[in-house]
């Protein structure tokens, strides 16, 4: 397998507050890995970091590459573009827009892309069979359950194919059988696209589904 | 100036203070960091118990509260665990301590766990808010507490005028069309809320003759509503962007 993240000396401070202590880590491509450790111990800001949604303190030993990008050199506007085409990003709460159904919230990062319209909706339909919601695929987020919304989260994290896709307590907030069925797609995924997981939960069930467990404590990975 | 020329100044001060530029040096920054209601609500409730003193030591602290819970405050809230609480050993802004922010952090888990959260707890059918805040505090308080965190939760019907819960609920219950509040609570109308007094806004009330009564206290905050409500009893909290900003910008 290629590395697809690797990360030398990420630090995180704010003010006198220290919260990330010089993280090391390789996640290689199609891995499932899972962020666990105390609360506070820092897990979403890592997170947050490796995932391009917030940046580390400026030092010179520091770097962070993502499927061969050196996200350190690159500027403002090539982040948005950045994370559409290789990054997708599934929170707790599903973040769905109320006024779009599960088809037209699946296609919007797609439509952000400027992907052709009848491609696009031909994916998101067959994203949407695939996570089991082929006859759901016109109700608005309100008609659907909560596993079923969060379903509909990961068809729009997956709609322009990213290579890694970034959750953070993604089943928090579902019952266990939810919150299984949404584990179980996640290996699902991986076995049909390759796609590399990075996971921060509390779930022990999920953090034991996956390859690997970094554990973060105070603000550095136990070994 | 008679009633009627106050009210349309105040309208215009009130008009022109509530922008979003506001918020660059308000705490209230500190809780439009977050999108999730839940975030927005936790963040706001512990910035608002903070919210005394120096304006910048308020949000110097307010986000060392929010980094030690990972930037994730309801994650946190929900989660932690008891050894996990040993985080904010250290911490203080003032007299509000490790101990009282660590029982705040164990107070709203239950408030989150078995009260169905934060808008729930300050919801009921009584007539006043500040009837509303008095329950509340009985519900925060309902698990072990330290005595000395008592004080850190004001208490209408103990004649306190509550300022920091009333600017929290301004926070959450005011509409967001100008980009400053929330509105993200359903449950109460802006109607029902009073303003955060405190001795800034109480002082420039006594110079427009709003408010006779020299305490800042709740006595004087029903004056205060009364008066407020003649001019605007849909939204009379908006008046509190007309004092703030004739006290701090205008050194009325």
């Amino acid at each position: 397998m290629d590395k697809i993240i690797s990360c030398e000396n990420i630090n995180k401070t704010y003010d006198e507050l220290t919260v990330l202590k010089g993280i090391n880590l390789e996640i290689q491509s199609g891995e499932i890995v899972a962020i666990v450790g105390p609360s506070g111990a820092g897990k979403t800001t890592l997170l947050q970091i490796i995932g391009t949604l917030d940046k580390p303190d400026q030092i010179d030993n520091s770097s962070l590459i993502i499927n061969s990008i050196d996200v350190k050199r690159m500027n403002q506007s090539s982040f948005a573009s950045f994370r559409n085409q290789y990054l997708g990003f599934i929170f707790q709460f599903h973040e769905l827009l109320p006024e779009f159904t599960a088809l037209e919230n699946v296609c919007i990062p797609g439509w952000i892309g400027k992907r052709k319209q009848k491609e696009l909706k031909r994916s998101a339909e067959e994203l949407l069979s695939l996570i089991g919601l082929s006859d759901r695929i016109h109700h608005k987020p309100q008609e659907l359950s909560g596993g079923e919304q969060q379903r509909v989260a990961v068809a729009r994290a997956l709609i322009n194919q990213p290579k890694i896709i970034f959750a953070d307590e993604p089943s928090g907030n579902l019952d266990t059988e939810n919150a299984n069925a949404l584990h179980k797609l996640f290996f699902d995924v991986r076995k049909k696209f390759g796609t590399t997981f990075v996971i921060v939960t509390h779930n022990d069930s999920l953090a034991n589904m996956a390859d690997r467990k970094i554990i973060l404590r105070d603000g550095e990975i136990n070994t | 100036m008679n009633q009627i020329e106050l009210k349309e100044f105040l309208d215009y001060k009130a008009n022109q203070y509530e922008l979003i530029d506001f918020i660059t040096s308000d705490p209230i920054q500190i809780p439009h960091r977050f999108k999730q209601k839940e975030d927005v609500e936790i963040a706001g409730f512990l910035t608002a118990s903070i919210a005394w003193g120096n304006r910048l030591s308020i949000l110097k602290s307010a986000n060392k509260m929010m980094a030690l819970m990972d930037n994730a405050p309801y994650d946190f809230i929900i989660n932690h665990k008891k050894s996990d609480l040993s985080i904010f050993e250290g911490f203080v802004h003032r007299t509000f301590n490790a101990t009282d922010l660590t029982f705040f952090v164990r107070s709203l888990q239950n408030i989150y766990k078995n009260h169905q959260g934060l808008e729930n707890v300050f919801s009921s059918n009584n007539p006043s808010l500040q009837d509303t805040i008095h329950d509340f505090k009985s519900i925060f308080f309902e698990i072990d507490h330290p005595q000395r965190t008592l004080k850190h939760v004001s208490d209408p019907l103990k004649g306190s005028a509550a300022k920091r819960l009333n600017m929290f609920m301004r926070w959450m219950v005011r509409s967001n069309t100008k980009g400053v509040d929330f509105g993200i609570w359903k449950q109460h109308s802006p109607a029902q809320l009073s303003i955060p007094l405190d001795v800034h806004t109480g002082n420039i009330a006594r110079k427009l003759n709003l408010i006779q009564r020299k305490q800042n206290d709740f006595k004087t905050l029903k004056e205060l509503d009364k008066k407020l409500r003649k001019f605007d009893p849909v939204d009379p909290v908006k008046y509190d962007y007309a004092l703030f900003g004739l006290g701090v910008f205008e050194k009325f």
